[in-house]
């Protein structure tokens, strides 16, 4: 059922975007049908992959030193002796119910329990960070569009990149080393709930993982903005009396967001990659931390959790990106 | 006629990391209130950069080294170049100057339609309301085009769904019409336009322009275009002005080397070059018949089909062509000439679907063998269109000349070293059967001129003797002298190797300089067909006198004539529904009263009903 | 249009990979950065004729011992020099760069993007839709779930090559070349695309066109006009991609499922130093090795900055003519 809802309001979602547009409407139904098209080859692969993969489940569950009886009647128990297909629509069912089972690490949690306890750290990090990339690269890149040629431009462009070539894991330690352990202003782990984000132990990791994302997107909007301008219908737009403003705000804003636009989201709902690192290092109670200790022990109900609704979202951020792109510029549909 | 703009003493240079350029030397000239001045000069000549320095809309690497460019339009005179940016954006751009390009689908922002751009402009200079504005926008922007339907669809659309001709009347609309400028620059308008288009657009704009009281600063390269419309006329050669005068005087009596040259120089299409006369032998080299081609394409239907259309580009043709002979195809975009010319090459893309058959020296192109194909391939050259871009970039030009040589492999040495030196000489040679001095056969591509380009690509397809040689736009891209030095070289080549010519071109001069029979096409069709001197002085068909008169003649009282021509007899290109065009059915060549000389009378009829 | 190109610029316009190699060479800072890399790939040979200890020897009596005149580096956890262990690991990140040009990410996206497009419709279809599955997914979900399935099968294998697969197994080779595998299999879809979009354009252009004309088969076609047009986003490609490579391995081995400890590659060095609890004393182990790594992959990065600026300016030249 919680799939149905979940498709209800995505399909809500198209007519809402689509309105007075007939052209963005027969897109976005369009690519909404396909959804289920991909999603379930792509889901089957997945999900084969990892039943084909070593590592018994019922040798997780049981432990590995269990005897020959055990381990069968834990199959038993848990299913795995049915045929390939059945368990796959068993588990496709389940899941899309929103019943996803008992982790198998803390069994006592369901993994929606568990998500629903960890996600919002992970979200204390990467929202603020996001939302500092957004604006300050934003800023920083506009600001060096203004100032290209000048040194302050080759200098704003090679420290993006010196930023951008730090891995997390890196700079991260680096960060806890010279602010935690040798100048002790800031916190070498996580305390608190995930409203913690208001104090000083959100610090470094906000930095870390905003600090390569601005220098990328600072290049990114200057890049673009560069484009627009060397453009023939600034000129037109000069020759005919406009405004700097004007011309700023209606004629390159307006053509440089096209391409932002289809950058934005998928970083917007796709950081998780990167906060493993940080979230693994700085000892934060996360969804990707717990995604990675899941991965290694063979958490399965995590990993078929983590796979459906993973794709799932992935699709939708494609789908949301590209309808926007439709939305904002009528030239897509041609 | 009191004076309105005066430019004194101007020059500009272009300042570059190895040195500055010097575009603009000491240029001076009058716009005089009400007229019509043609600035005209060949590529790099420097003209729009002179409408630039004048809106003072220079780009950042152009440096104004002195002169003055004096508005007389208020009570006090205004240098424009010692205005601030502001004062000039505020007072006078737009409002007392106005420009349009020849990128006119590139002046609108892409996602907006054009109708929001001419809102902007009236409520931007007229200070009224958004509501009060679309409506004044619409307006105006229909009284550009005649027929208001036309004009209420195309409000709302998207530069990129507009044609050509749309969008430049859009841009005459959105410059002109809102603000009524004192000077309107108009650089090389027209130039990307089909001849017949240009003709009607630059008849409206001569319209608007008069109406308004509007001086018109006419820039182009085409000294025809010039002579139609200009009263008076500046010439500039490199940076410099050559001539200026009353257009009569400098054409009828020029003072400049520069001018005489072009005159003499420039193909008319009462001016032949070719002086043989091509006695019709009766060896078929190229036999097409019924020749039809079209490309499938989908076109998204209701929500979620996509139904499928087919665009024909060649509606049934019939054509033969003599050995020894200079063929002529003539036609604007669109009319089929360059998917023909595909067609009897075989290099069509695949999604092409073809009907007919096409034999080239007896053999059908289509039943060939691969093999057998590229045996065919040394006996037919072709040189695409486009001069540089033919070219692939980054190559020497001798791997270029020799690309057939080795593809084919005609050479007779076997080891490596003799074939390399064999290799130089066959290149050196071919080399100077165009012309080329033989030094640069090591350049790169980009180091050659759009005259050379086209002589390297003359000079590859030759590389293999082949018997037949297709031509497309030979003359298209290139300034007036030139032109008139590719075709004698062209006369030249064919004489020495006994070549025979298909030339395609919608350039009516080329054609009507060096080509014994012609055939006029027409979206898909043959309309006419038949001697050069037949089809060109004595038309039957509409389309043919319509493209005929559209032409511009470097002649001020033959290019009038051709003005009142098109008035007179309404020989303008009438515009045709998808409907019509679709109900004309099969088109047949049939023998006029002349021999040798056909037309096809379907279209001659549509033709003849639409004009009335 | 008619203008004749000057003499002087005609220098810099063609980018065959000599003239490419001359204009790096010239930029004072491109030179800096081959430098850096330079001195990793020297480190990375030289590791296999001599380092200054063994990088596998515990001395427990001398671990967490900061730099010192024997040990240059310092020694970790158990005792072992860091700057061997760095010199071996660096290795990892060398030999991943070069076959990742050679016979990886590189060549596949070269030749997935390049050839389908311009040969079989079917063939692109195909190629474009795996791109696109395989992008879909997150891609370390991706690695980790291929790497698990595929490590028992393979590591059964490289049993069967005996000695051979021995040795492998010991210096890390075998470790490095899975890797190697799962990170081309997703690499190529980017730049393919890319190259894709080019041959696209390409292949309704006058030159080509040409070509045809004059008999030229689609692979003289491909590999003697359109490639060599690619040159410049093939350069760009390479860099990137070496780069993401190097990165990737490197949170591979963080995390303990690339390159194996005890054998040592950057990302497991970085592990050991952040398993340590005592980073205050023991900041030396962090140290190194990023900076190292750092460098390395900061030198890639610049050089693809610095031939964008370099190749640009010469566009500028280009259309002033």
């Amino acid at each position: 059922m919680t799939l149905i809802v979940i498709f209800g309001l995505w399909f809500v979602l198209a007519i809402l975007i689509s309105k007075n547009r007939p052209s963005v409407r027969r897109f976005a139904f369009k690519r909404f049908i396909w959804v289920p098209i991909l999603f379930i080859p792509i889901w089957f692969g997945t999900y084969s992959m990892m039943k084909a993969a070593p590592g018994d489940p019922a040798y997780v569950i049981a432990g590995s030193h269990a005897s020959e009886e055990v381990i069968e009647a834990t199959r038993e128990a848990y299913g795995l002796n049915r045929p390939h297909i059945v368990q796959f629509v068993d588990d496709t069912w389940k899941q899309a119910n929103g019943n996803s089972g008992n982790s198998f690490i803390f069994s006592e949690k369901t993994i929606a329990q568990l998500a629903a306890e960890r996600i919002p750290y992970s979200f204390a990090i990467t929202f603020p960070s996001l939302l500092v990339i957004l604006f300050v690269g934003l800023t920083v890149g506009l600001w060096a569009t203004f100032k290209k040629g000048t040194w302050l431009d080759t200098f704003l462009l090679s420290s993006a990149l010196f930023w951008q070539a730090f891995p997390s894991l890196i700079l991260i330690q680096f960060l806890m080393l010279i602010f935690s352990v040798k100048l002790g202003w800031l916190p070498a782990g996580w305390s608190g709930d995930w409203t913690a984000v208001f104090t000083t132990t959100a610090i470094i990791p906000i930095v870390t993982m905003s600090l390569g994302g601005i220098a990328g997107m600072a290049r990114f909007v200057r890049t673009i903005t560069l484009n627009v301008i060397d453009e023939p219908y600034i000129n037109a737009a000069k020759s005919r009396g406009l405004g700097p403003f004007r011309i700023a705000i209606r004629y390159v804003l307006h053509n440089a967001s096209l391409p932002l636009v289809t950058v934005l989201l998928p970083m917007f709902f796709l950081s998780f990659e990167g906060s493993f690192f940080i979230e693994r290092i700085y000892s934060i109670p996360g969804f990707s931390n717990f995604a990675l200790e899941a991965l290694f022990a063979r958490d399965y109900p995590f990993l078929l959790f983590f796979a459906f609704w993973g794709i799932l979202l992935g699709l939708f951020i494609k789908w949301l990106t590209d309808m926007l792109y439709i939305r904002l510029d009528p030239r897509a549909t041609q | 006629m009191s004076k309105l703009l005066e430019v004194r003493g101007l020059s500009v240079d272009f300042v570059l990391p190895n040195g500055s350029k010097r575009v603009l030397d000491d240029v001076s000239f009058d716009l005089k209130r009400g007229e019509v001045l043609g600035l005209v000069g060949e590529s790099g000549s420097g003209k729009s950069m002179t409408a630039n320095a004048i809106s003072c809309l220079l780009p950042k690497k152009a440096q104004v080294l002195g002169g003055e460019v004096i508005f007389f339009g208020d009570e006090t005179p205004a240098d424009f170049l010692k205005l601030s940016e502001r004062e000039m954006r505020n007072k006078y751009r737009a409002k007392r100057v106005s420009l349009i390009f020849q990128d006119a689908k590139g002046s609108f922002s892409p996602p907006r339609s054009v109708g929001r751009h001419i809102e902007e402009m009236v409520r931007l200079h007229k200070g009224v309301s958004k509501k009060k504005a679309k409506g004044i926008a619409k307006e105006i922007f229909g009284s550009m085009f005649g027929d208001s339907k036309e004009g209420e669809r195309n409000f709302d659309k998207i530069t990129q769904s507009l044609s050509g001709g749309q969008a430049q009347r859009a841009s005459i609309a959105l410059a002109a019409l809102v603000t009524k400028p004192d000077v309107l620059i108009a650089d090389e308008a027209t130039t990307a336009l089909d001849v017949t288009v240009q003709a009607k657009v630059l008849d409206e704009l001569m319209q608007v322009v008069r109406e308004n009281n509007i001086s018109l600063i006419f820039i182009t390269h085409d000294f025809g275009l010039v002579a139609e419309y200009a009263d008076r006329v500046v010439v500039l050669d490199k940076g410099k002005v050559v001539e200026t005068g009353v257009t009569e005087d400098v054409f009828y009596r020029p003072q400049s080397e520069f001018v005489k040259n072009v005159l003499r120089d420039l193909p008319r299409i009462d001016k032949r070059l070719r002086q043989k006369e091509h006695t019709s032998l009766q060896n078929n080299v190229i036999n097409v018949q019924n020749l039809s081609v079209a490309f499938p394409y989908t076109t998204p239907k209701g929500l979620f089909g996509n139904v499928s259309e087919k665009e024909v580009a060649v509606n049934n043709i019939s054509l033969e062509i003599k050995e020894g002979e200079i063929f002529g195809v003539v036609g604007e975009s669109g009319s089929g000439k360059t998917t023909f010319m595909r067609s009897v090459l075989r290099v069509l893309p695949d999604i092409a679907q073809l009907e007919g058959s096409v034999d080239v020296l007896d053999k059908d192109v289509y039943a060939l063998e691969e093999n057998q194909l590229r045996a065919l391939r040394k006996m037919v050259g072709g040189v695409p269109q486009g001069t540089k871009q033919s070219l692939t970039p980054r190559k020497r030009i001798d791997f270029l000349i020799s690309e057939a040589l080795d593809i084919h492999n005609l050479y007779e040495s076997d080891n490596a070293d003799k074939k390399e030196e064999e290799r130089r000489e066959r290149v050196a040679q071919l080399m100077e059967a165009v012309e080329l001095p033989v030094d640069r056969m090591r350049d790169y591509v980009a180091r050659l001129s759009g005259g050379e380009a086209q002589r390297v690509a003359i000079a590859s397809a030759l590389a293999t003797n082949p018997k037949v040689l297709f031509l497309d736009e030979p003359t298209a891209s290139l300034d007036a002298s030139r032109k008139h030095t590719i075709l004698n070289l062209l006369l030249k080549l064919q004489e020495e190797r006994g070549l025979t010519y298909v030339l395609i071109s919608h350039e009516l001069p080329t054609i009507a300089s060096i080509c014994d029979r012609v055939a006029v096409m027409w979206k898909g069709r043959i309309v006419e067909l038949g001697g050069a001197r037949q089809v060109l002085e004595n038309s039957l068909h509409p389309y043919t006198q319509i493209l005929r008169t559209s032409f511009s003649v470097p002649d001020p009282k033959e290019a009038r004539r051709n003005l009142r021509l098109r008035k007179e007899k309404n020989l303008v290109m009438p515009s045709f529904s998808a409907q019509e065009l679709e109900s004309i059915g099969q088109s047949e060549l049939v023998e006029s009263s002349q021999k040798g000389h056909y037309v096809d009378d379907v279209t001659q009829q549509l033709f003849f009903n639409k004009m009335k | 249009m008619d203008t004749i190109n000057t003499k002087k610029t005609s220098r810099f316009k063609q980018s065959s990979f000599a003239e490419l190699a001359r204009l790096v060479w010239q930029d004072k800072l491109s030179r800096i950065a081959v430098f850096v890399i330079g001195i990793v790939v020297f480190m990375a040979l030289l590791s296999f004729f001599w380092t200054p200890h063994d990088p596998f020897t515990n001395q427990v009596a001398l671990r967490r011992q900061g730099p010192s005149w024997s040990s240059w580096f310092g020694t970790d956890l158990v005792g072992r020099d860091l700057f061997s262990r760095v010199m071996y690991a660096s290795r990892i990140t060398v030999i991943l760069t070069f076959i990742t040009i050679v016979a990886g990410g590189l060549p596949f996206s070269i030749g997935l993007g390049v050839f389908p497009i311009f040969y079989s419709k079917k063939a692109d279809f195909a190629v474009q839709r795996t791109g696109e599955a395989l992008g879909a997914l997150p891609a370390l979900f991706l690695i980790l779930i291929l790497r698990a399935g595929l490590r028992p099968m393979y590591d059964n294998f490289v049993y069967t090559l005996g000695p051979a697969g021995r040795w492998a197994i010991k210096t890390g080779m075998a470790d490095l070349f899975v890797i190697f595998l799962i990170i081309s299999f997703i690499s190529w879809i980017g730049p393919a695309r890319m190259f894709r979009a080019q041959v696209l354009q390409m292949r309704e252009s006058a030159f080509v066109e040409r070509a045809r004309m004059l008999g030229a088969s689609k692979f003289r076609i491909v590999s003697r006009h359109i490639l060599p047009q690619l040159y410049t986003y093939i350069v760009h490609s390479a860099l990137l991609m070496i780069v993401g490579v190097v990165g990737t391995e490197l949170a591979l081995s963080f995390l303990g499922i690339g390159i194996q400890l005890p054998y040592p590659s950057f990302g497991g060095l970085l592990a050991e130093s952040a398993n340590s609890r005592m980073l205050s004393s023991a900041a030396h182990l962090l140290i190194f090795p990023g900076l190292v790594i750092f460098s390395y992959i900061f030198a890639f990065l610049f050089l693809e900055l610095r031939l964008t600026l370099l190749t640009s300016s010469e566009h500028e030249r280009e259309v002033l003519q």
